[in-house]
């Protein structure tokens, strides 16, 4: 438990002396991070944890080698981003299409656990069918719309937009320059306007 | 030429300038002199004001999006994927992960550990060397010739005279005064400088 109040630097140093419930903190706080990144950028879920685990046997392998020139969570993000990357790839070379399968709106919501039925993880825990299928459309059709986008606007909007990241850790995630993080993310919410133009008002 | 016109034509420039902006705009990432430059535009530019508009309701849109989290078996699943890698990179057996009291993780999986243990083992061993092992004789010089045994002839004299009072047969003092003179070798060095009693005699050590 005092690993709760723990800085990243902090508990990656107790991780490299080989202190188990720091490795167990960081999974702890950053795996639904991660997992939310990542299931933006394949669209599925099983796709989705699959890579979030292999995120986390990376950072252990390579846990000697972190020297904290970058913050843990822009190693991570950086882990995740080359392994959406390579699975992109290899799906490209599979199926000539957008990695995994995209959530359909027309076929029934299945959950996370497997079963039918329309529930999705949520922010509101009021019990409100209608309002929460609402909800589930909605973020069908956002992730159909961020599906249309060429993966590198996507990373961009999904990193600034819904994962909450600053223009300049957005740069180092991407290793790309600050003026080409922000061109992204002006072309990418540009195309975002047209997919999403009838839900712009709600 | 009016000033309508003169109006325009400064908005559609500054159109083209601020278009680009309008992303970071709506983020506030600007110095506070553009923003309010590029408020100001927004406020007379209607297409200015329609794509700042729907810019922000896309961001304010994604940051409504669900967060979607790992499944209830997560660590487990990802306990069982580090407990399966190969052992020159996993360097881990069994269970590393605690829901439950946690295994430690191996001693020797970080490089300094391991050397500091190397250190720590050589430095039992030449302890355990120093103490144990006896130490090296004094190492007995071959070259020099056995130092001479000085005898004096008065000392084999009382010695006979003891010894012939007992056992005749058994006296080496008389076998030596009665050996031969080859045998008897004397030190002219030291023969001029004493009495008949007290001449050293230089006896071969391999009598």
């Amino acid at each position: 438990m005092i690993c709760l109040s723990l800085s990243d630097t902090s508990l990656i140093e107790r991780c490299q002396r080989n202190d188990v419930a720091a490795f167990n903190e960081i999974v702890g706080r950053y795996k639904n991070k991660i997992y939310n990144y990542i299931y933006r950028m394949v669209g599925n879920s099983e796709d989705a944890e699959d890579l979030t685990q292999e995120v986390f046997v990376k950072m252990y392998v390579a846990l000697d080698s972190f020297r904290n020139q970058s913050s843990l969570s822009t190693w991570l993000y950086r882990i995740a981003g080359n392994l959406c990357i390579d699975a992109h790839r290899k799906s490209s070379r599979r199926d000539a299409g957008f990695g995994g399968s995209v959530t359909s709106l027309d076929g029934p919501v299945v959950t996370d656990s497997g079963d039918d039925g329309p529930s999705r993880d949520v922010a509101d825990n009021t019990f409100e069918p209608a309002k929460i299928l609402a909800q589930v459309e909605l973020d069908a059709h956002i992730q159909v719309a961020l599906s249309k986008l060429p993966e590198k606007m996507r990373t961009v909007v999904v990193l600034h937009d819904i994962e909450g990241l600053q223009y300049e850790e957005i740069a180092d995630v991407v290793d790309c320059p600050l003026g080409t993080v922000k061109s992204r993310l002006f072309n990418a919410r540009t195309s975002l306007r047209q997919h999403l133009g009838p839900y712009l008002n709600c | 030429m009016n000033l309508q016109w003169f109006n325009k034509q400064r908005r559609r420039v500054q159109c083209q300038l601020f278009s680009s902006k309008l992303s970071e705009y709506v983020d506030g990432t600007l110095d506070r002199d553009l923003m309010w430059q590029i408020k100001n535009h927004v406020a007379v530019c209607a297409s200015c004001m329609d794509v700042v508009d729907s810019l922000n309701s896309i961001a304010r849109l994604l940051g409504l999006a669900n967060r979607h989290e790992v499944s209830s078996n997560f660590s487990g699943a990802l306990e069982a994927r580090i407990a399966a890698l190969p052992r020159k990179t996993a360097q881990a057996t069994g269970s590393v992960f605690a829901n439950r009291t946690a295994l430690s993780w191996p001693k020797w999986s970080s490089a300094p550990v391991r050397l500091t243990g190397s250190f720590a083992a050589a430095a039992m061993v030449l302890i355990g060397l120093l103490v144990f092992m006896k130490p090296p004789s004094v190492p007995v010089s071959v070259m020099m010739p056995p130092a001479p045994a000085v005898v004096r002839i008065s000392d084999l004299v009382d010695q006979h005279r003891e010894q012939s009072a007992g056992d005749p047969l058994s006296d080496a003092s008389a076998q030596l005064l009665a050996s031969s003179v080859d045998t008897i070798k004397v030190d002219p060095a030291m023969n001029h400088k004493l009495s008949d009693d007290d001449a050293a005699v230089l006896v071969d050590e391999e009598m």
